[in-house]
């Protein structure tokens, strides 16, 4: 459902992505994996439109996503839970939840994923603990009925307890609804747990494509050690 | 104490008023990050507005209705042609906004000529308020704009438009990949910002002497309002305005409109001095 081909992008004068190329096919969770700054984050900012792109192409469903805006590509059903999480602190849970939720979709959809949000309803995002927050971030990016979700570190910062619970919620809730994911993770154990399907990204090109089963110690240990 | 009484009921006036044009200078730079220096054009040219169409022969209320509203359609125009090119550089909207204004100033003495007209006061006679004689257009001034303040509030913090403004000034790019369409709330917060100093001009018009350079007057109190109560918020202008409103009259009422604006002037100096982030962030550390 979404593919990527030769993309080519970056900041100011220095290029991050090399003509990078991948496909996520329907109900696909792929997890992005590899060294820091090796354009993993600059791919999804590319694909919701944040950064423009030098060349290549992007499609989602077939159509391109070239050169639209962050907004219509977002109503095009991409649903975005970038690192650091970005909730609107200065709002309530529920008033983040309700931006989601003005073009189609319910704020329920946030509530029964993670149901402990609704007691903070009108608490301002910004007062909750960082695991809340990122389910709040989740639980925005879902409540937008979204057929592609970008996540972007959704583990950091978060105790580790809290992370398998987050996880395994998110992993059951985008089976069931047959989503197509793209994780970037540090964790490599969670990613590889979660996901079909691991691309290794090196120097901003997409340097290997493996099952998620099939990725051996030897196999993250050249991709991911410095 | 009947004199304290009408001091009073004008003092009201005037910062209800001063409260309309800095909530509009605050829409507009909380959610655009642009200063707009033509802000007291705008509302000269709400008064002009109502000066046109009274000589086309409308009613004066349909030119209080209307004016605003054209004047928050140039706004459109401005934001469309020239204020957009400069988002993101804080000191070229200064500049852009600057120009505007003396474009507007200089039009308005082409089609009007650079003296001051009067526009023909609604005859609605007076009323005793609490024993004390005023006139009844002044309390409508004061409705109107008390209704303006509370509209705008109910804009941002009832309506999912206001939940978008509010999602845009906190973070843009995030209120994007939620799918709003954030250019087309720029526009919109531009003429309704444009749109609330048009009113401010239009329901003074008959209480003032309309000139092209009468934007000045209320542009500088404005911007003390805001920077007075800081920036940040919707509140702030409002505190502000009644403090800067405030300080202005009384020391209007004991010296001299000029003393008053010095007083105001040092006043200000002195609270910015000490509070750099403006009165409401003592109130926010507290919090």
């Amino acid at each position: 459902m979404l593919e990527i081909q030769e993309l080519h992008a970056g900041y100011g004068g220095g290029e991050v992505l090399r003509g990078l190329s991948l496909g996520v096919a329907h109900g696909e969770i792929v997890a992005l994996l590899g060294r820091n700054g090796m354009g993993k984050t600059t791919l999804l900012r590319c694909i919701m439109g944040l950064l423009p792109h030098a060349a290549g192409s992007i499609r989602l469903e077939g159509q391109p996503l070239s050169g639209l805006d962050c907004f219509e590509i977002a109503r095009r059903g991409v649903a975005y839970v970038p690192q650091g999480r970005e909730i609107f602190g200065q709002l309530t849970v529920e008033e983040n939840l309700r931006l989601a939720a003005l073009r189609g979709g319910t704020i329920e959809t946030g509530y029964d994923l993670f149901p402990g949000l609704r007691a903070r309803a009108k608490d301002p995002g910004g007062s909750l603990s960082g695991g809340q927050q990122q389910q709040l971030a989740i639980a925005r990016a879902m409540v937008a009925k979204p057929r592609l979700l970008l996540l972007d570190e959704p583990s950091e910062g978060i105790q580790p307890s809290v992370v398998n619970e987050i996880a395994d919620i998110v992993t059951r809730s985008v089976r069931s609804m047959g989503l197509s994911v793209l994780l970037v993770e540090q964790n490599t154990d969670l990613a590889l747990r979660v996901a079909d399907r691991a691309v290794f990204v090196d120097h901003g090109v997409d340097a290997a494509s493996i099952a998620s089963r099939a990725v051996t110690r030897e196999i993250l240990a050249s991709y991911m050690e410095l | 104490m009947d004199r304290i009484l009408i001091f009073l009921l004008d003092s009201s006036n005037a910062i209800l008023v001063l409260m309309l044009v800095s909530l509009g200078l605050a829409v507009i730079f909380g959610l655009m990050n642009v200063i707009n220096m033509a802000h007291g054009e705008f509302l000269v040219l709400g008064a002009y507005g109502v000066l046109t169409l009274q000589w086309a022969g409308l009613p004066f209320a349909a030119c209080l209705v209307i004016a605003p509203m054209l004047v928050a359609l140039i706004g459109l125009a401005a934001e469309e042609l020239l204020i957009r090119r400069t988002y993101e550089r804080l000191l070229d909207t200064i500049l852009a906004t600057w120009g505007l204004s003396l474009v507007l100033r200089q039009g308005l003495v082409l089609i009007y000529g650079p003296g001051s007209h009067a526009v023909a006061a609604p005859d609605m006679g007076s009323v005793p308020v609490f024993g004390e004689i005023y006139p009844v257009y002044r309390l409508v001034v004061m409705a109107l704009s008390a209704a303006a303040i509370a509209f705008t509030f109910w804009v941002f913090f009832r309506t999912a438009l206001g939940l978008q403004a509010r999602a845009v000034i906190a973070n843009r790019n995030m209120a994007a990949c939620l799918g709003i369409n954030t250019r087309m709330l720029d526009r919109l917060t531009f003429a309704f910002g444009a749109g609330l100093a048009g009113l401010a001009g239009a329901v003074m018009s008959p209480l003032i002497s309309v000139d092209p350079n009468a934007g000045l007057g209320w542009l500088v109190p404005g911007f003390l309002s805001i920077l007075v109560a800081g920036l940040g918020s919707l509140s702030g202008p409002i505190v502000g305005a009644a403090g800067v409103g405030a300080v202005d009259s009384l020391a209007a009422a004991i010296s001299s409109p000029v003393w008053a604006q010095l007083t105001v002037f040092v006043a200000a100096i002195i609270v910015i001095r000490f509070f750099p982030q403006g009165l409401m962030a003592l109130k926010r550390r507290e919090a």
